[in-house]
């Protein structure tokens, strides 16, 4: 028995290291291997090397994939997974000047993104939880917890720059698209929701559904989201260290709050998004004098119950 | 042999002035990077607009005066313009699609080899990178007929179905964006 599994362990090795060795060598030169596995495997007989060909496909298709996926297949695929979102973290709340006022911050961050293009929505959930995320597509969720630990609408117009800029940057999308290259499984850019091929869009759902809510994104997304945040507020006239405030009192809240589903969860430690977003700070000399319309905010969170 | 040294001193400092030109005159240019960027008479918010620019816009910079540009367009047209409106990184030069799925080498060098990135799927640093405004979406009415049929496929509970076209059904203006701005004393309106 131990013989056979050693078998498999070995085999399983080599079937690595041969994966890896092929990678490289796509890497290195591309037309001496452009043709490498149907010279290796000219019959498709072998299933490792048909699994190795569609690993190679699949990585390939991820650095070009975000852009061919069109914005009304994005938008849907957000679609789909605010109504997660919903089910996981609760119903807006019923408040319409509450939720028109976060979309007015919201777009009004929008409007000079790198995607101003789209249109955003934002919504305020009845949540116990410390969260905000966004769905591809621009769909853009906070928790009332989370509202309910700002203090000013620069802070909240931090909070909301960073998920702007995860739609912007399409770091959802890179990071299922990147996954399901590695599983060697097929481009979710080739379908469309009205195709047949619905389970291939059911998986690339599901699949975001587990990172956005449950893992969540590669920890550079996430300080990339930061940085860019910081440079999104400041351009439209709000104070960047708006998003730092929030993080330390998130830091400070941390042992007696929620984690299960949180930012405290779903992104990087505090500590270290704390001395990444400040040593930005240096970028922005004249941030203090910078909006922070504080009383217009707590005008708007007196709305919520405590 | 004097003469030939002093000849090769010149060119070398001809070439090297000829690069310090040039890269002033590269720093001299802003594009607009944000929707809506308005083209101010004065530098003040509350003064007469001249003109509503593209996003991609070149603009020539004559002056900087406490968080305004003063700037020229290509139609000779000179006006103030906010700063948040604008950045000193030229956007990509067109988009770039790749069709050809079936090329697998192609896909994975064929972006390394070309400088045409699709314009708002960039990552460089700051990314403030717009498409034009022809190619804005319309906000939605409601939830799309796709997510609907999923919806049903996932049996999806009806108030989450509802929560959501509740939200899509949001309407936000430009006029009500521009008016929530000028209250809070926001970026152009600040002073």
């Amino acid at each position: 028995m131990s013989k056979i599994n050693n078998k498999n362990t070995i085999g399983r090795r080599r079937f690595i290291k041969g994966s890896f060795s092929l990678a490289g060598l796509l890497f290195a030169s591309p037309l001496m291997a452009f043709n490498l596995f149907d010279i290796i495997d000219p019959e498709g007989k072998s299933e490792q090397i048909q699994k190795a060909k569609q690993i190679a496909k699949g990585a390939g298709k991820f650095f070009s994939s975000s852009k061919e996926l069109d914005y009304p297949v994005e938008f849907a695929i957000g679609e789909n997974l605010a109504l997660e979102g919903f089910r996981r973290y609760g119903l807006a709340v019923q408040d319409q000047k509450l939720q028109k006022y976060v979309n007015l911050v919201g777009n009004a961050i929008a409007m000079n993104a790198s995607r101003s293009n789209i249109p955003y929505y934002f919504v305020v959930v009845d949540s116990k939880v410390q969260n905000a995320f966004s769905c591809p597509g621009g769909i853009i969720f906070i928790s009332s917890e989370l509202f309910k630990l700002m203090n000013d609408e620069a802070e909240l117009a931090g909070v909301l720059s960073h998920e702007i800029e995860h739609v912007c940057q399409k770091h959802a999308l890179q990071s299922i698209q990147r996954a399901r290259a590695l599983e060697g499984l097929g481009e979710i850019a080739d379908v469309t929701l009205k195709s047949k091929d619905k389970k291939n869009i059911h998986q690339a759902i599901s699949g975001l559904q587990t990172i956005l809510f449950d893992k969540g994104l590669d920890k550079n997304m996430e300080f990339e989201a930061d940085r860019l945040a910081l440079d999104l507020a400041y351009r439209t006239g709000y104070d960047p260290e708006g998003l730092i405030r929030v993080l330390k009192k998130l830091q400070a809240k941390q042992s007696h709050s929620i984690t299960l589903g949180s930012w405290f969860s779903t992104h990087p430690p505090l500590n270290i998004r704390l001395q990444e977003t400040q040593s930005e700070m240096v970028k922005y000399s004249d941030s203090s004098s910078m909006a922070r319309a504080q009383r217009r905010f707590l005008r708007h969170k007196k709305r919520l119950k405590v | 042999m004097r003469v030939k040294m002093c000849k090769n001193k010149i060119i070398v400092f001809s070439l090297l002035a000829l690069i310090l030109l040039s890269s002033a005159s590269a720093g001299d240019y802003v594009w607009v990077s944000s929707m809506n960027a308005k083209l101010k008479k004065d530098r003040a918010a509350a003064s007469k607009t001249l003109k509503t620019l593209p996003v991609h816009t070149r603009l020539i910079v004559k002056k900087y005066v406490k968080r305004w540009y003063f700037v020229e367009t290509s139609e000779g047209d000179k006006a103030w313009i906010y700063r948040g409106k604008v950045t000193d990184i030229p956007p990509e030069k067109k988009e770039k699609k790749t069709d050809n799925n079936d090329n697998i080498f192609g896909n994975i060098f064929g972006d390394m080899m070309e400088s045409d990135i699709a314009s708002d799927t960039s990552h460089s640093d700051r990314s403030i990178r717009g498409l034009s405004a022809e190619n804005r979406y319309e906000r939605k009415t409601g939830m799309s007929n796709e997510s609907k049929e999923y919806a049903r496929f996932t049996d999806a509970d009806k108030k989450y179905q509802n929560a959501l076209d509740d939200l899509l059904k949001l309407k936000i203006t430009d006029n009500e964006l521009d008016t929530f701005l000028k209250q809070g004393k926001i970026g152009e309106y600040a002073e």
